[in-house]
């Protein structure tokens, strides 16, 4: 899977890193101090890298665990998010990663025993409150799970922490790590959806509509909470109407009391951010019409967004509780 | 294009033969070849040699799909003579940086860690090859090219059986690169496949120019009339652009001209995303 691994000086004789070497055991091994050196210097090419990336294994120091900003939440006390790799194996058109990083090697953090302590030490600081983790904010939670082990690495520390939650946040269809297990009341696996002519022309690599539907039941039947993601919201043609029968589609097939949440978000993208993704795939539709440059930000002109968002928010709302709804505009 | 750098003339003579090439000038020491698919530079021996005959090469032949190699011999503890490997990190004796090629594909030649030296040295390390180009020649080459296109091919010379003499055998140096030849080429065409494919025809170029022709652009007019109509070759059919032309002759100005543009884009863009 891998034709090359960086490995960071601190974590040489890491567990995590000596399981994966014996795993890859073909990998062209390449030692680093800091993964830095690798990932961040400019004369790269995040198109070219993402055709076939390295794994690049590291330490994850300093703050692990951040706040999100303040109108990303879904209803707890405190809302955060931690990152346990950069980078995912999707290749999402939209997806910011692709403007933000120089690299498209994957980083993986091995040090999860870490992470673990912070998330523990964070939700203990407050026990009387409510705390949610966001994971996958810039990777997919379980895309990689089978190389990572993230799952089963993470979910037994919430099965213990009763005022914390954790959100999963995936378009993968590789839930196996999750149905070999009891389901958590606190743990909510959610996935990212668009209509199946978004996931099919823009969403490449990432497992079809249909097929991320099937994990979302398989979850549901075992028991676990899940989310649905709506975001971005891409605006084509017919989308509404694409939209509508979409929205439909996805509530029909999975029944509501599994879902703990719903959120809904427009395509927004900061403006050198976009500059970055526009310059790398300058054949690339979406980034060309219709999009105009507010407060910083790329997104699409006023009334189309709010067209298609509202048009959206309600047909979810024919479908769901109010307070199970999270719009963020 | 290939753009080759060797320090030895017995290094590059190889090259120059199987692609062709013929002298085409200079800088200071260095010599230039050129032929039909690449460019070569004779730089001298050391880093600064390479770095300067680098950037002179770069600076003359400005082309942005370039393939950079330095092409050389190394010294290795136990490598057998005449076994190739590409540098996957390079460092340098005189510099803090490292350096990491990245290769996206599946490389025909085995990675080794390059450490680039001032003085010639028998001192051979494990798993580590040593030169006295690599460094200097990669970090010049990348003010011309991003990290996947620029690589250090080096084939053993020495090791601690048998280590650098004084006296090199410029014939055996020769021939050790040259049966190299076949096995660049193979790196070559994988890097090439990953080069994306650039999204424009005859018609962008010749719209583009009629636009010049027809309305005098300031450089942010031209820039956006560039990245417009090179969107609208990237999705538009050929009926499609016939009628696009046909903005030239409608708009009256410049400002109206560019926004028809983003109209149009506006339009067919939303059609063709999925
Ligand atoms: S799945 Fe998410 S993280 Fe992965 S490429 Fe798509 S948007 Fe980016």
């Amino acid at each position: 899977m891998f034709e090359r691994i960086y490995i960071e000086a601190a974590i040489r004789e890491h567990p995590r890193t000596l399981a994966l070497l014996e795993r890859y055991p073909k990998a062209e091994r390449v030692n680093c101090e800091r993964y830095g050196e690798i990932f961040n210097p400019n004369r790269q090419n995040f198109r070219i890298q993402k055709q076939n990336p390295a794994l690049i294994l590291a330490e994850k120091r300093g703050t692990r665990v951040l706040p999100t900003p303040p109108d990303y939440g879904l209803g707890a006390d405190r809302h955060y998010y931690f990152s346990h790799m950069l980078n995912c194996l999707y290749d999402c058109r939209y997806c910011f990663l692709q403007g933000m990083y120089q690299s498209a090697n994957y980083i993986l953090f091995v040090n999860f025993e870490d992470f673990r302590s912070d998330i523990r030490t964070t939700a203990e600081s407050q026990p009387d409150e409510q705390h949610f983790f966001f994971s996958g904010y810039d990777c997919d939670s379980l895309a990689m799970d089978s190389v990572t082990g993230f799952a089963d690495a993470f979910l037994p520390l919430f099965e213990d922490l009763p005022n914390a939650w954790l959100e999963l946040r995936t378009k993968s269809v590789n839930v196996k790590p999750l149905l070999n297990r009891p389901p958590l009341p606190n743990v909510v696996v959610a996935f990212s959806l668009n209509p199946e002519p978004i996931a099919k022309s823009v969403e490449h690599r990432a497992p079809p509509l249909p097929a991320r539907i099937n994990a979302l039941k398989k979850l549901s039947e075992a028991g676990w909470k899940v989310g649905l993601r709506f975001d971005p919201l891409i605006h084509f043609e017919n989308c509404i109407e694409v939209y509508r029968d979409f929205i439909d589609h996805v509530f029909d097939s999975i029944p509501i009391e599994a879902v703990h949440s719903i959120t809904l978000g427009s395509f927004r993208s900061p403006k050198s951010v976009f500059k970055k993704m526009e310059s790398l795939y300058p054949e690339e539709p979406l980034f060309m019409g219709n999009l105009d440059l507010k407060n910083g930000m790329v997104a699409y002109k006023k009334s189309i967004e709010s067209d298609l968002f509202e048009s959206t928010r309600k047909r979810i709302l024919t479908h769901a509780d109010e307070d199970k709804f999270f719009p963020c505009q | 294009m290939l753009h080759f750098s060797t320090a030895l003339h017995c290094e590059a003579q190889g090259i120059i033969a199987h692609y062709d090439m013929k002298p085409s000038g200079g800088h200071g020491r260095a010599q230039f070849f050129e032929g039909e698919k690449a460019r070569l530079a004779i730089t001298g021996v050391g880093a600064l040699n390479s770095a300067i005959a680098t950037t002179a090469l770069g600076s003359k032949y400005p082309n942005d799909e370039t393939i950079w190699l330095n092409v050389g011999i190394c010294g290795h503890l136990d490598a057998p003579i005449g076994n190739p490997f590409i540098a996957n990190r390079i460092s340098s004796n005189t510099s803090r940086d490292t350096l990491y090629p990245q290769f996206p594909w599946k490389s025909n030649i085995k990675g080794i860690e390059l450490q680039t030296l001032s003085e010639p040295s028998t001192d051979y390390k494990t798993n580590q090859a040593f030169d006295m180009e690599g460094f200097g020649f990669y970090k010049a080459a990348l003010a011309f090219a991003s990290t996947e296109f620029i690589h250090c091919i080096k084939v053993v010379s020495d090791n601690a059986a048998q280590p650098a003499s004084s006296h090199f055998d410029k014939h055996a140096i020769a021939r050790m690169i040259e049966l190299q030849i076949p096995v660049i080429e193979t790196l070559c065409e994988s890097i090439d496949e990953l080069r994306p494919k650039k999204p424009s025809s005859n018609w962008s170029s010749s719209f583009i120019q009629k636009a010049k022709a027809r309305f005098r652009f300031t450089e942010t007019e031209t820039h956006q009339l560039n990245k417009r109509v090179t969107q609208l070759d990237a999705i538009l059919q050929q009926d499609e652009k016939t009628k696009t032309d046909l903005l030239l002759i409608e708009s009256s100005n410049k400002k109206t001209f560019l926004s028809q543009l983003q109209s149009t884009l506006n339009q067919f863009s939303t059609r063709n995303i999925c």
